[in-house]
């Protein structure tokens, strides 16, 4: 009897309508605006027309390709030897190590920037003063070099990851079974490591390009003032400054989401590939270099990820401290200059305050909400599957494949005449769009490992699906959940490219008051916000991992103390 | 009056069968086992009986009430079951106590009686001392143990167990033999056990299914399947079975022609189905090779002897490509291989299906 069949399914059209609401409407809407002549417009086709068939965009195409293909190349050259390093050759102090090289992705590529603005500017960049004083010739950051210098050097841990993983779970036995085959060097690295790591170098290489390509942020500071304007961008500067059409940014939007969508069927294809090398080894590989941990390999190795490290994180921060506590930043400084008159002119700015704000209450709270509804999501395609759960599950997964501005411009084409879209809601629904994805797989491979079993022993006991989630899901997923919310928190929290084309004074966040000081020229005051938002993520990152190492550890403390 | 009811279920995957159409009925306080090699349907089976796999199509029904048919579905958590996984599936993150109460408070056993039945459980389980402990403290055996406990605490009428000991050693399995049947007798719970492991199931049941390409080719007690298998299948499968093609007949059936040219004398009571003579190797009989007087013997050449101790292990040539393998009780002045011999196939042992 289908009526006996209806309210079973109700929950899951119910999770389903939400995930809609969340994530595909927005992206169709965009698409849709691409055929409107604005919010509340008629149909037409003027704005197609001018991004497809005339030559307009053609300047802008070619510089996305050519930057993203610059930092994409320059970027995975700097992932694959620290991965190699860090897999192969297996310096001392890997922990920490590990740590400083995915520094980059806690301080956010944007806010690193300015860092290295402060550094290496014509003049006053504090590098260039040293330089010169020096007598040796100085650097210009703001340059296309410079743009693609930083670009790499802040996105360089998304393709240390994936290489580093594959580097792991190649099994080095058969590096040395070349070796042993009479193969030098070159002729191990040229003949074995290169043909089996192709994979993921491309997979690596693709995410850095599509990463690289929807970032407008530091295109925007560094190359728009020389005339040099990518798609990203271009779309930012048609929907925030005059004179705004958001169809053509959706024009433009979806030349930009077919590069993606490209880039993401290459990386599909190239892990493909990479499942097919992975030879079952050792879990954690022995050093293919026969030395100890203090030989002179490792030390060489150690300081090359130190000097990563360095210029990657220690330096930017450092800098962007400096000129945070430093009145009159002339690159030069001496101790008793440092004053705090910047924070405080930051703090009496009422939008840096209701921005700061914001950014706590959307940071929490979304993380909240998305761990609920990615939780959802992952359940049914891990332990419910059906036609039903698996839609819902593709749908959550579209944003996977949409840049952030696009996500952005569809929210813009949604709610830009709903009582919304003045209201902070509007970045809750950015964040909530944007990150699902990358939730929805945490939790699945989460309950994976957790195996079925333990959720089924406990139906068989008797125990109904919400008191097994309480006591049986939950608990076991309790570790997953805290790296989830320290990844999801901290991305949310550093988010610029989607709030940063719908924000309004009352629903700024952090991020985008940063980008906008900066935009006017506020160095000082940029610095000093960003220094803020450095150390409030940092304490709440403490907070997570006191929470997952200190407080289970009391509790076991007290649990021996009983007994 | 049964305890389960299985009729016509089935269970597809696309377009494979997993269960092609089982129906099977388990008194109250049976203890049955559903043998069978792997891919079998043995699990799945058990699974719908758990609520864990719905079936395609069929009905079932425990203790009497209706759990499903095409318009009925009772969820696991009411089917008022036990069950023990493979993997155990202790919960690491809850105490040996915090397992084995789980079941109590579902039903909502007030907490001063739980402690006390948990307590009971535990002992009976030889885990009296042991409630605090989490399982990653806790050996193979133990968990699996802690499981059995979580399984029977509530008393469920059906307990289901899918080779609860297939992950344990040998020594350990048969102490835990032992310790299942002991409950049993305690209890009365009905159990369904799923193996692929013979002895297990001829040491624990009452009555054996055997199953074969997703349906159920013979049910029986284990002597039963022993001593008249229904099919080839089930004569191989169960035990180890010499098989010779039968090739011709005579006198009305009484006397066949095997492969390497041996007339053969059946049993009176041999059923007719004539399509091959199955003899169990310790059956086979070594006679002096100067017999002249009995039936069914057959000159064979020695090819391999291996020794198992208590036994020994022959490989023998009956000529024409036939092969037989004979056990016997190791003892001095065995021939050895390269002997000619005679064997004895005793009509009373031959079996044909
Ligand atoms: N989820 C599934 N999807 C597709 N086929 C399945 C699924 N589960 C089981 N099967 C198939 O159904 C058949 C029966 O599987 P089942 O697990 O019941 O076998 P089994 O008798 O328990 O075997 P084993 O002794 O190896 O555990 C197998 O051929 C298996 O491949
Ligand atoms: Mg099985």
């Amino acid at each position: 009897m289908p009526r006996l069949r209806l309210p079973r399914n109700l929950p899951a059209l119910l999770l389903l309508a939400v995930v809609f609401a969340l994530a595909g409407l927005p992206v169709l809407s965009m698409l849709l605006g691409a055929l409107r002549s604005g919010p509340g417009g008629s149909f037409g086709t003027t704005a197609l027309a001018r991004v497809f068939l005339t030559t307009a965009y053609l300047k802008p195409l070619m510089a996305t390709l050519e930057i993203a293909f610059h930092v994409a190349l320059l970027g995975t050259l700097f992932g694959v030897a620290l991965a190699w390093i860090m897999s192969r050759i297996r310096p001392p102090g890997r922990g920490l190590l590990e740590v400083g090289i995915m520094l980059p992705i806690f301080i956010s590529p944007f806010v690193g920037a300015i860092g290295w603005i402060t550094l290496g500017q014509p003049n006053t960049g504090m590098i260039n003063v040293a330089l010169r004083a020096l007598g040796l010739p100085t650097i210009n950051i703001l340059s296309y070099g410079g743009a693609m210098f930083i670009m790499a050097l802040f996105l360089v841990p998304y393709g240390y990851t994936l290489i580093r993983h594959s580097l792991d779970r190649l099994n080095p036995e058969l590096e040395e079974a070349a070796a042993v085959c009479g193969a030098h060097t070159r002729g191990t690295i040229l003949g074995v490591i290169v043909p089996m790591l192709w994979p993921s170098l491309l997979s690596a290489f693709v995410i850095l390009f599509v990463l690289s390509a929807e970032m407008f942020s530091i295109p925007g500071l560094l190359l728009v003032p020389h005339g040099y304007s990518n798609l990203s961008y271009a779309i930012y500067a048609k929907t925030t400054h005059w004179p705004i059409n958001q169809a053509e940014a959706s024009a433009i939007g979806i030349v930009l989401l077919v590069m993606t969508l490209i880039g993401m069927a290459i990386y599909a294809y190239a892990v493909r590939v990479q499942e097919r090398f992975i030879s079952i080894g050792p879990k954690s590989p022995r050093a293919v270099m026969r030395s100890g941990p203090w030989s002179l390999p490792a030390l060489i190795g150690c300081l090359i990820v130190l000097i990563y490290v360095i210029i990657s994180s220690v330096l930017p921060v450092l800098a962007l401290t400096l000129r945070a506590l430093l009145p009159y930043f002339s690159g030069d400084f001496a101790l008793s200059d440092l004053s705090l008159v910047n924070l405080r002119h930051t703090m009496a700015d009422q939008l840096a305050i209701t921005a700061l704000g914001n950014s706590i209450i959307v940071t929490a709270g979304s993380t909240v909400l998305l761990m609920m509804i990615a939780f959802l999501v992952a359940l049914g395609r891990v332990r419910k599957p059906s036609a039903l759960s698996l839609v819902t599950w593709l749908v959550a997964s579209i944003p996977i494949a949409v840049p952030g501005v696009l996500i952005g411009l569809g929210m813009i084409w949604l709610y830009i005449r709903t009582p919304i879209y003045a209201t902070l809601a509007i970045i809750f629904l950015v964040m909530l769009a944007r990150f699902l994805p990358i939730l929805v797989r945490m939790f699945e491979t989460g309950l994976i490992q957790v195996g079925r079993e333990l959720d089924q022993a406990a139906a068989i006991c008797g125990a109904s699906d919400l008191t097994i989630t309480l006591q049986i899901r939950i608990p076991l997923l309790a570790g997953t959940m805290r790296s989830a919310a320290a990844v999801v928190g901290t991305q949310i929290f550093n988010e610029l490219t989607a709030s940063a084309l719908v924000f309004t004074s009352t629903s700024s966040v952090l991020p985008v008051v940063i980008f906008n000081y900066m935009f006017d020229g506020n160095y000082s005051q940029a610095s000093a916000l960003a220094l803020v938002q450095i150390v409030i993520l940092m304490a709440g990152l403490a907070f997570l991992w006191l929470a997952g190492t200190a407080l289970p550890a009391m509790r076991s403390r007290m649990q021996t103390g009983r007994a | 009056m049964s305890s389960i009811r299985l009729a016509n279920i089935r269970k597809q995957y696309g377009p494979v069968f997993a269960v092609a159409d089982v129906s099977l009925d388990v008194e109250p306080g049976q203890f049955v086992t559903l043998l069978g090699p792997s891919g079998s349907g043995k699990t799945t089976t058990l699974r719908m009986i758990a609520g864990l796999e719905q079936p395609s199509s069929g009905t079932l029904m425990i203790s009497e009430r209706l759990v499903f048919d095409e318009r009925e579905l009772v969820r696991t958590s009411e089917r008022n079951l036990g069950m023990v996984f493979q993997s155990y599936a202790v919960w690491p993150h809850k105490t040996v106590f915090g397992n084995v109460a789980f079941p109590l408070q579902q039903r909502g056993v007030a907490q001063r009686e739980q402690a006390g039945r948990v307590q009971e459980m535990l002992e009976m389980v030889e885990l009296g001392g042991l409630a605090q402990r989490y399982p990653s403290e806790l050996s193979g055996g133990q968990q699996q143990r802690v499981a059995l406990a979580r399984a029977m605490v509530a008393r469920p009428e059906v307990i289901l167990f899918d080779e609860p000991l297939s992950n344990l050693d040998a020594q350990l399995r048969e102490s835990m033999r032992n310790l299942l049947l002991s409950l049993h007798e305690r209890f009365h719970f009905t159990a369904v056990y799923v193996t692929h492991d013979q002895t297990e199931a001829m040491v624990l049941s009452d009555r054996v299914h055997v199953m074969n390409k997703g349906r159920i080719v013979q049910s029986g007690s284990p002597r039963e399947l022993y001593e008249q298998p229904a099919d080839l299948f089930v004569a191989e499968f169960i035990g180890q079975a010499n098989v010779l093609p039968i090739m011709e007949t005579r006198s009305n059936g009484a006397e066949v022609l095997v492969a390497g040219g041996h007339w053969l004398t059946l049993p009176l009571s041999a059923a007719r189905n004539l399509g091959s003579l199955v003899i169990r190797p310790h059956s086979v009989r070594l006679v002096p090779t100067e017999t002249r007087e009995s039936d069914n013997l057959c000159k064979a050449l020695v090819l391999r002897v291996i020794y198992l101790g208590d036994r020994a292990q022959y490989e023998l040539d009956l000529g024409s490509g036939s092969f037989l393998q004979m056990d016997l009780v190791a003892r001095r002045n065995l021939p050895q291989a390269g002997d000619n011999i005679l064997v004895h196939l005793p009509p009373e042992d031959c079996i044909t299906v």
